[in-house]
Parts: structure tokens; C-alpha cells; sequence
């Protein structure tokens, strides 16, 4: 039954991916709600252009971070500062978020990075894809991915001790 | 200091002669072990899962989506559901016929129009709100809890199944519809 091969293929292709790509876009844009939309509608792109013979995650990757581009094009980012006494981003909106104290820091300090370095680190850290998927997700050469990570990772250690502004 | 060596021992990316290079670094240089440690440290908070940071209220409608992210809570509101039933089986029965707030939501800045159609309104279109210029649309509904067939259709004839919902069937005209299982009868 072809249909229902296809069915079952979309279904395991989302199961296998769904996580990682949450975790993605929320590293991306620091609040669960956003994710979920832009989630769904990365799915939507998938299904519409893609289907079940297209199953490649780094392909669903950069569905979700075109996804995330034409989002912060639409609707400013919400930029979370360092301090600990702004108003939290997540409660003080509609839809209260309760995060921890120490991921909210890290969630934060994500936000602050430049946008490149931002996308590049939560792509590393969540989508479990090479250095080599990433630079053709991203279009960098392998060799400026390997020296923007690094210098995110850098730049987040000194944002969340307070060395930089 | 700039080791990006660190960063590809992070990211599993090191090569033999990488590896050889990192660990006689890490031997030499006080300093970049330290830089090392320091870097795991922080990736270990930098790599755990978003999902565990964001409680059940961040979740404000039960869609298939982010019932998922609950799945560990909904393991423990099952095992709970299953001790009520067996001291209070009227009370499940209950349960069972009262309705479920429901959100469906679909992002398609493209149209000007969206409706909903499903076993649930015996197939009769509902009109879905617009949600500002944000593209997307959306319809609450109450429904009772078991398995139900909807598609949203779009500019009056375009008849898109729920993207977020993996399951669907034919229909008997040729297209495709969503498969919608509200809570689970015991």
C-alpha cells in the first residue's frame, strides 16, 4: 500500500526529528511558543515540497532555519537581557514558561550572541549533524564552521560571566 | 586563546591526528585544559534537552505537537487516570463524555479564507479566525474524547490536511484527512 507507506514514512521522519528540531529553533529564539509555530510551519514546508523520499535531516534543518529567517524577517526576535531583574520574557507574556534559572541563563546568553554565531552553535548542539552537513546547511566553507563555533562558544562563556555587554 | 581543537573535541570532529594533537595540548598546557573543562561545562548545560526547562503551562493548547513535549507527565497523569478508574469508575465514565478544548491552528499567509471540516461538525465547514497578519488561523472547538476526521480547506476549495498530525487516511474523493485521537478510553 503506497499510501500508507508514505504515511508511516512521514510519521517516522517527524517522530526521529521533531526533538531535535524544537530544541533548535528554541535555542534559536528563546521561547517555546515561537518554536512550536515555526516547527509547524517547517513540517508544513516539508510535506508541501519534500514528502517522505526527501528524508535527509540536514535537508528538514535547513527547512526549519529558512523557517526561522522569514519568521524573525515577519516579527522581530525578542532579545532577552543578561540581567537577572528584566522582566522574565516567557511569564510576562500571555503564555507563562517556567524555565529553570541556570537554562534561562544559557537560553539568554544564546540570544545575545550575533545572529550567525547564534545559528551556528544551537545547529551544532542540537541536530547532531557534522561539521560538514552544517557548512552545506548553512552555506559556510567546513573551516569557518569550525571557527564560528568555536568562537560562539567562546563569546557565550564570556556573555554568561558578564565579561561582555 | 582560540583553540578551536576544543571545539571539534566537543563536537566529536577530531581526526587521528587531532586527537594525538589535543591530547598532548592538554598534557602541556594547564591552561588549555582548563579551557577545555571549561567549555564541557558549559555545553553540558548548552546540550540539555529545551524540552525539560518548560513546564505544562507553557503549553497552551493540547495540539498533537506539544502533547508530545508532555509525554512524561502524560505517562504519570495515565498511571493516575487508570487508579481513579479503578476506585471511581462512574467518575471516568464521566470523564469520558465531558468535552476537550481543542486549538486548530494552521500558517498559511497565502489565503484569505480557512475553514475546518470534520467528523466532529458532521462535516459541515466551520470558518477559522485570522490571527492578525501573522498568517496563521485558527478555530477552538470542544470535542469529545476519541478519535475524529477533519481537513481544513483553504481558499474555499484547497483541502490541506493538518501538517502537525502524522496520521490521515484517504477519503473516498480522492483526498487525504487527519486523524485526530483525543484521550485514551480505558
Amino acid at each position: 500500500m503506497r499510501y500508507s507507506k508514505t504515511v508511516h514514512d512521514i510519521e517516522s521522519i517527524f517522530e526521529a526529528n521533531k526533538d531535535r528540531l524544537f530544541s533548535y529553533i528554541v535555542r534559536m529564539t528563546g521561547d517555546a511558543d515561537e518554536a512550536h509555530d515555526i516547527l509547524q510551519e517547517s513540517i508544513m514546508r516539508y510535506m508541501e515540497h519534500y514528502g517522505a523520499e526527501n528524508n535527509s535531516r540536514a535537508l528538514l534543518f535547513t527547512i526549519a532555519r529558512n523557517a526561522l529567517i522569514d519568521h524573525t524577517r515577519r516579527r522581530r526576535v525578542h532579545l532577552v537581557e543578561l540581567d537577572d531583574d528584566h522582566e522574565d520574557p516567557c511569564t510576562g507574556q500571555e503564555h507563562a514558561l517556567l524555565v529553570k534559572d541556570s537554562y534561562r541563563q544559557v537560553l539568554s546568553g544564546l540570544q545575545a550572541l550575533a545572529d550567525d554565531e547564534r545559528d551556528i552553535l544551537a545547529m551544532v548542539v542540537s541536530s547532531d549533524l557534522s561539521y560538514q552537513e552544517i557548512a552545506g546547511v548553512t552555506g559556510m566553507s567546513v573551516a569557518n564552521v569550525k571557527v564560528k563555533v568555536h568562537r560562539a562558544r567562546l563569546r557565550l562563556r564570556n556573555l554568561l560571566k558578564g565579561e561582555e555587554p | 586563546m582560540n583553540d578551536i581543537i576544543i571545539s571539534m573535541f566537543i563536537d566529536d570532529e577530531l581526526g587521528l591526528d587531532d586527537k594525538i594533537e589535543f591530547v598532548e595540548k592538554v598534557h602541556a598546557r594547564a591552561d588549555f585544559k582548563d579551557e577545555t573543562v571549561s567549555l564541557l561545562n558549559q555545553e553540558k548545560l548548552l546540550r540539555t534537552d529545551p524540552v525539560e526547562h518548560f513546564s505544562p503551562v507553557a503549553i497552551p493548547s493540547p495540539r498533537r505537537s506539544r502533547k508530545m513535549l508532555l509525554f512524561p507527565v502524560g505517562i504519570a497523569a495515565a498511571a493516575l487516570a487508570v487508579a481513579v478508574v479503578i476506585l471511581t469508575f462512574s467518575l471516568v465514565l464521566q470523564q469520558q463524555m465531558s468535552p476537550t478544548p481543542y486549538r486548530f491552528v494552521i500558517y498559511r499567509p497565502d489565503v484569505t479564507q480557512a475553514e475546518i471540516t470534520g467528523s466532529f461538525t458532521d462535516w459541515e465547514r466551520l470558518p477559522m479566525n485570522k490571527l492578525g497578519q501573522s498568517g496563521y488561523w485558527e478555530i477552538d472547538l470542544d470535542l469529545p474524547r476519541g478519535e475524529h476526521r477533519f481537513v481544513y480547506i483553504l481558499g474555499g476549495d484547497e483541502r490541506v490536511a493538518d501538517p502537525t498530525v502524522p496520521a490521515r487516511e484517504a477519503d473516498d474523493f480522492g483526498g487525504v484527512n487527519s486523524i485526530l485521537n483525543l484521550g485514551d478510553r480505558i
